[in-house]
């Protein structure tokens, strides 16, 4: 140890405040390192899950609108034709039923 | 000669597993050097007979300052990578290191100038080392500004490589400016070349704090590669996997 007391050391014979203060900005710069990365990595997580719920209730919507569509047998011509168009779009003559099956799936 | 390990070194998913291991390592060893590097700067070396205790500053400076261009060539080699080889894993580590050098060189130009004042007798003085460093921090500014600007990631890609290849003219200018201009700034304390001018009790934390600060450089660089490569990679079935 250079220094004889806490006080020198503090000091460094007038220079202490340029000596601390640059080390006290390494400190910051390493701690903005340190925490920056494991803020984005906690967004991107949650983005991530995010996503993967979304794509989850994407899966069950359909499969649930299938069974809807499956169950009331096939009295439409159009919907075999086109599945994927009869589901949502509300057709004249069917109305009702289109309304309810949109319902249905949104539960 | 064998050539598979550079497109495994072009897998995201190789980078992201391998890096894993590295991580402990590189964090327990450069936290440790960097902290035995600065403590033995700050209260177990004599002071400098002509500058006295406001010299300790340099276990800070010099590596910071180092740190600062060596990211930025490894920035332009990765530009260089990114352009002939189309390497995704080249562009993000482009991406990733930019705002790291950034904050070093800004930490090298505030401790240059919190060591000017005792020294010279002033903050700051438009001298060749000074301004080119601070030619440097715009150019890390513009890269990040530029990346933020292009949303599509192919062109935000191209451009950030074009940028960070032009900019490499200026690392030799800050690197000899002390010797082709008269400048206030002190000339190179190490080089590879010569044996150092600097006692050894004062060279060797000098050393250790530049390894340390080398090392923490890529625990960090790392730690962002691996976010990077999960973000950029959601869609594949090896992330989506990880994240459920």
């Amino acid at each position: 140890m250079y220094f004889d007391s806490w006080s020198g050391f503090l000091v460094m014979e007038g220079h202490g405040l340029y000596v601390w203060s640059a080390y006290t900005m390494a400190l910051a710069v390493i701690a903005y390192n340190l925490i920056a990365p494991f803020m984005a990595r906690r967004r991107i997580l949650a983005q991530l899950a995010a996503q993967v719920r979304r794509q989850e209730r994407l899966v069950q919507r359909k499969v649930i609108v299938n069974e809807v569509t499956t169950s009331r047998g096939d009295n439409n011509e159009n919907r075999s034709a086109n599945p994927e168009n009869t589901q949502l779009k509300h057709r004249p003559g069917r109305q009702e039923e289109g309304s309810e099956s949109v319902e249905r799936s949104a539960q | 000669m064998n050539w598979t390990f550079f497109h495994k070194l072009g897998s995201p998913k190789w980078f992201y597993d391998i890096s894993g291991k590295w991580l402990p390592w590189l964090q327990v060893s450069s936290l440790v050097l960097i902290l035995v590097a600065l403590a033995w700067g700050l209260a177990f070396t004599p002071p400098d007979y002509l500058q006295g205790n406001s010299y300790r500053i340099i276990f800070i400076h010099v590596p910071a300052s180092f740190l600062a261009q060596s990211i930025y060539m490894m920035m332009a080699t990765a530009a260089a990578v990114t352009l002939i080889w189309r390497i995704k894993l080249a562009d993000m580590a482009l991406k990733v290191m930019a705002p790291v050098g950034a904050s070093f060189c800004i930490l090298s130009l505030v401790t240059g100038a919190i060591w000017g004042q005792p020294t010279w007798g002033t903050w700051w003085v438009w001298d060749a080392r000074l301004t080119s460093m601070l030619i440097l921090l715009f150019l890390y500014i513009g890269i990040i500004a530029l990346r933020g600007a292009i949303h599509t990631t192919e062109a935000a890609a191209k451009a950030c490589a074009i940028l960070s290849l032009v900019g490499v003219v200026n690392i030799p200018i800050i690197k000899f400016s002390v010797d082709w201009w008269n400048t206030l700034h002190q000339g190179a304390t190490l080089k590879l070349t010569e044996k150092p001018s600097m006692a050894p009790e004062m060279l060797w934390p000098l050393l250790l704090a530049i390894l340390g600060f080398y090392l923490f450089f890529t625990m960090v660089m790392v730690l962002r590669l691996r976010i990077e490569i999960i973000s950029r990679e959601r869609k594949t079935r090896w992330v989506k996997e990880l994240v459920s």
